[in-house]
């Protein structure tokens, strides 16, 4: 076993090694007695040292690096600063939300505003239905007209007595015995 | 007035920037410097002198290359505060004899029972990686507990890439061996 195969069998137990070498290494495991040993003691190892978390610092270590500061304490999480720091750490970020939130905010006073009312007076309301009254009149009479014209003149002149005159001369041709 | 107004806010700003900083990092720093001084009340010193330093540069600390300049700045703190104690972070070669300054009375480690049986939990992990040199310490706490990328340990520490790689390796195996010494202590004092 050289020391590249223990370097390879560290990074495995480690979960540092790369696909290929995990592949490479679980076949020696099976092949190799000593190999596995190895694997399985850095294995505990470094199961051990995932579990390790970060110390906390004592809450009086904070107040005294607020006071060192001349702050005031303040809470651990805070949703102005969250907000503060969100505007000032991803200034593209938070420029495309407050983007968004225009574009709602428009398209919803735009939506809700309310439609506008037209008010009439009464005077004009009764001008409009005299207007109205006499447009109607006009068309009646441009009717009446028209059909007086057609019933008297047209149909009576020009074409009734037309055809009473064409017919009575027929008449007397056929009753006169004319016909050769 | 607008003047005033805005000198306001920006007073909002920076306080809010600053409490940010501490709810992230202060745990991290704490970290670093107790295991790098193996010692709770210079731990705390050197994480108040570090978020000192933090608010004296507020305004210039960019929040992408934060982590790695606090962690940097801990890092240097601590082998100041080392120094000044006339204490030398020891290369890998050798062992680190100020952990055996500050254990010396330690009933767990003079115990064999509770030696031989707390076999790899935490507290023998911590302790075993208290022991490891300086440099691969740094390191092997910076990836393994404070999770920091190999880039970031490498800036942060002003080291090489590749250097990190093989100090963590070294670390690792150093650690193991730390592990199984004891294991072998605790087991023929149990005897």
């Amino acid at each position: 076993m050289n020391d590249k195969i223990v370097d390879k069998i560290i990074n495995c137990a480690y979960r540092d090694a790369g696909l290929f070498t995990k592949i490479q290494i679980f076949i020696l495991t099976m092949k190799d007695r000593e190999v596995k040993e190895l694997y399985c003691k850095y294995r505990a190892t470094a199961s051990e040292v995932r579990k390790i978390k970060e110390d906390e610092l004592p809450e009086r270590c904070v107040e005294k690096i607020n006071e060192n500061a001349g702050l005031k304490p303040s809470k651990d999480t805070s949703f102005f600063t969250d907000i503060v720091i969100l505007f000032t750490s991803k200034p593209m970020i938070a420029s495309f939300a407050a983007f968004v939130l225009l574009g709602i905010l428009i398209t919803a006073i735009y939506i809700k505003r309310p439609e506008q009312q037209i008010e009439y007076s009464q005077e004009e309301i009764l001008k409009a239905g005299n207007d109205a009254k006499l447009v109607f009149e006009t068309i009646n009479k441009a009717f009446e007209k028209t059909k007086n014209e057609i019933e008297e003149e047209i149909f009576k002149d020009k074409i009734a007595m037309p055809l009473n005159k064409s017919l009575n001369k027929i008449s007397k041709i056929i009753s006169k015995g004319d016909i050769k | 007035m607008s003047g005033g107004f805005r000198l306001y806010i920006r007073k909002m700003i920076i306080e809010a920037k600053y409490h940010y900083f501490i709810r992230l990092y202060k745990n991290k720093i704490f970290t670093y410097a107790l295991y790098m001084l193996k010692n709770r009340m210079d731990a705390d010193d050197v994480t108040q002198e570090v978020f000192i330093k933090i608010w004296k540069n507020i305004e210039e600390v960019n929040y992408n290359s934060a982590k790695t300049w606090i962690i940097r700045t801990t890092h240097n703190a601590c082998i100041d505060l080392l120094r000044k104690r006339g204490i030398e972070l020891k290369r890998e070669t050798g062992i680190d004899e100020y952990f055996e300054e500050t254990y010396a009375g330690n009933k767990t480690e003079n115990d064999p029972y509770v030696s031989f049986n707390m076999k790899h939990t935490g507290e023998t992990i911590k302790e075993a990686i208290q022991r490891l040199p300086g440099n691969l310490k740094s390191v092997f706490v910076l990836y393994e507990i404070e999770e920091l990328k190999y880039k970031e340990i490498s800036n942060s520490l002003g080291i090489p890439l590749n250097s990190v790689k093989v100090y963590l390796m070294r670390a690792r195996k150093r650690l193991q061996e730390e592990l199984e010494k004891k294991e072998i202590c605790g087991a023929e004092n149990y005897e």
